[in-house]
């Protein structure tokens, strides 16, 4: 019986080996998030992105607005600046993140043109529609790392890049309170450092598919030039397509303050 | 009488000021400073947008204290706004155009059928530091919405009631002539502000829908030559926007006393001085944004009777604004204290007031439906209500249907508007 008990615990002592040695083998999901977090993508940069939302019933909704995002040290500000259609121009937002280990919730002021008023709002549920489209403030905003804890599943081939997929969910599973999400299946290209596609979840059910169409480099930057985000409740999606972007254009400062938005882009 | 107002861009409207030319002066140096701003954007800019909006309105409930139909019918109204804008490297141009038709007015014979205008046209200059602003255009002040604590540069237009500027704010304030330079640090941005003539108040009216029992109507009017100052000073701390303000000019109000002359008895119209200082701040709190509005006015007047006497006054404002996914809430009270009155002050000195905004959207804001209740117990309590209801059939057009009730006693602020409840369905195309 005892030489039973040693074989048994000789080959758990084993088997606990081979799984360590293939767990140190696998590729840390967390740092290959905070890769395509801290991805390289300039000092400043400048877009023009149509947002095309299409309903169920095919009614079809375009937004077209520029789009400014600068670095200042680890804090990062972007400026939103809506110019068709006329309903929506001249509508601005302005956001302000921090970095992370600040552990404090971006900053957000939006410029509504009827009010002529620059309206400070609220940063605490992101989970709503961003203007109306099938991305929510927090898919626009920048990842916080923390919202997740992440698990490296698998590699595979999606359509035609090598990618790493990882799952990421919250600690408790339940909804994160800032995204709305519980969980994420997260399509990562490695080589660039771009999330290629991002199934998410809430309470184990699919809620939306994100998904890149197309990608270029620009100025020695990836760059996605088109994405999708499918909304597998309501139906419908919407496409971001970003045009004409520039990288490290010198974008003053005084750019990013409440002073643009009022006076808009000229 | 029908009238067409065109605005006059006259040099009249700049004659020659010292002040004015010190101040510009003083900030000219900044100017070598210019160069356009990014290099993305194009040095020349031009661009336009506007809508035509047709409603149709019809009155509801109290309908006995009308004569015919033809006053329990409101007819139809058809509006326009245009906006023309620019710029080349830093300077600018921008205008808007604002025009109104009404079919049918109660008791007409009024200006209110047809209306136009060239409603702002502003020069703009800016550098880097510094940004320049000519011309007759609007500003908003204070964090508070349909209370006017602190948002005292331009006049408000009430031939209508407060209903234009419950959905567009920008049509309800009067735009005047000024000269607003803006001077931006690294996280403090000053606003000075110079007004040359007061401009008044407009209400409606002797007669008409939205007419205020005893508002003299044959005054003889003040001297409006008068100089308005203004700053502004915003900066940022700790998450906390804080906006601090001193105004001294005069009350776009008008007041009135009964004079004697050659045993003639006739109203006099005066302008009086208005001097405040005032506070705002706009902080995120857990559930949604808090924000407040705080004003001390030093020198204001108060009509009293058939005269006016001079007081101080505390006014104060907090809102909670609150998103959660597809609502919208706005939660607003305030209050308004005067100090210094006479034993025989006659109007209430202490005023309170509410405000809350419900919204909701189905369809990816596609379709929304929205309620404004304003209170107020001025004089005695009374409340308006505004309800509608918005549909995007297209994504330039939308079909708007809503309601508007007045609720108190005639004297009250909004009782006295309660044979004017109102039925509207209206069509917006934007271009």
């Amino acid at each position: 019986m005892i030489k039973y008990i040693k074989s048994l615990a000789a080959g758990a002592i084993l088997f606990s080996s081979a799984m360590l040695t293939y767990a140190n083998s696998l590729p840390d999901a967390t740092s290959i998030i905070k890769n395509v977090k801290d991805r390289e993508q300039g000092i400043d940069r400048y877009s023009e992105v149509d947002l095309v939302q299409t309903f169920p019933d095919g009614f079809v909704r375009s937004r077209t607005l520029k789009m400014f995002e600068k670095e200042f040290g680890k804090e990062r500000k972007g400026l939103l600046y809506f110019t068709a259609p006329s309903n929506t121009a001249g509508t601005g937002l302005l956001m302000q993140s921090y970095a992370e280990i600040d552990n404090k919730e971006d900053d957000q002021w939006l410029y509504l043109p009827a009010l002529r008023k620059v309206k400070r709002i609220s940063t605490n549920s992101k989970e709503g529609p961003f203007l109306g489209t099938d991305f929510s403030f927090a898919d626009i905003e920048r990842m916080k790392i923390s919202d997740y804890q992440y698990e490296f599943k698998r590699e595979e081939n999606l359509e035609g890049s090598i990618v790493a997929v990882i799952e990421a969910t919250t600690i408790d599973g339940l909804e994160n309170q800032r995204t709305g999400y519980s969980r994420r299946i997260i399509y990562v290209d490695q080589e660039k450092n771009i999330i290629l596609k991002d199934e998410i979840f809430r309470s184990s059910r699919l809620i939306k598919v994100f998904k890149v169409l197309s990608m270029k480099n620009i100025d020695g930057f990836w760059t996605v030039t088109e994405a999708k985000m499918e909304n597998l409740i309501d139906g419908g999606y919407t496409q971001l397509i970003r045009r004409n972007t520039k990288y490290n254009q010198s974008l003053k400062d005084s750019l990013f303050n409440q002073r643009t938005l009022r006076k808009g882009i000229k | 009488m029908t009238g067409i107002i065109v605005d006059k861009i006259t040099m009249n409207a700049f004659r020659p000021n010292a002040l004015l030319l010190i101040t510009l002066v003083i900030s000219l140096p900044s100017m070598a400073l210019s160069d356009k701003s990014d290099s993305v954007l194009s040095p020349e800019h031009f661009s336009m947008k506007g809508f035509t909006r047709l409603e149709k309105l019809q009155r509801i409930g109290n309908q006995d204290v009308f004569e015919d139909e033809t006053q329990t019918s409101l007819g139809f109204n058809l509006d326009g706004k245009f906006e023309l804008d620019w710029a080349y490297k830093d300077f600018s141009i921008d205008t808007i155009s604002y025009g109104k038709y009404r079919s049918q007015y109660h008791n007409t014979d009024s200006d209110m059928e047809y209306e136009a205008e060239v409603r702002e046209w502003i020069f703009g200059y800016e550098s880097d530091k510094w940004q320049y602003r000519l011309g007759k255009q609007q500003i908003a002040w204070g964090k508070g919405d349909y209370f006017r604590i602190i948002d005292v540069i331009n006049p408000l237009n009430l031939t209508e009631s407060l209903i234009p500027y419950l959905d567009d704010y920008s049509l309800g304030r009067i735009p005047r002539e000024m000269l607003v330079i803006e001077h931006f640090q690294d996280e403090i941005e000053y606003q000075f502000i110079t007004a040359l003539k007061t401009q008044r108040t407009e209400f409606a009216e002797p007669e008409t829908d939205f007419s205020i029992e005893n508002l003299p109507s044959d005054s003889v009017p003040a001297d409006s030559d008068n100089l308005d100052l203004a700053l502004r000073v915003r900066f940022f701390i700790d998450g906390t926007d804080i906006d601090l303000y001193a105004f001294s000019g005069y009350n776009p109000d008008p007041l009135f006393t009964l004079e004697e002359t050659n045993s003639e008895t006739f109203t006099q119209e005066h302008l009086e001085k208005r001097n405040l200082i005032a506070l705002s701040f706009a902080r995120p709190i857990p559930f949604g944004v808090l924000r407040s509005d705080v004003a001390y006015y030093l020198d204001e007047s108060i009509q009293s009777g058939s005269t006016f006497e001079q007081v101080s006054k505390l006014e104060a404002l907090i809102g909670l604004d609150i998103q959660e996914d597809e609502w919208t809430y706005n939660l607003q009270a305030s209050v308004s204290q005067v100090y210094g009155q006479s034993n025989q002050f006659s109007s209430q000195d202490n005023i309170k007031s509410a405000s809350v905004f419900i919204q909701k959207e189905w369809s990816r804001q596609r379709l929304t439906s929205s309620l404004v209740w304003l209170y107020s117990d001025l004089n005695r309590s009374s409340n308006m209500l505004k309800y509608n209801v918005k549909y995007d059939w297209r994504s330039d057009s939308q079909l708007e249907v809503g309601m508007i009730v007045f609720d108190g006693p005639m004297t009250s602020l909004y009782g006295m508007y309660d044979d004017q409840d109102r039925l509207y369905l209206n069509f917006k195309q934007s271009f």
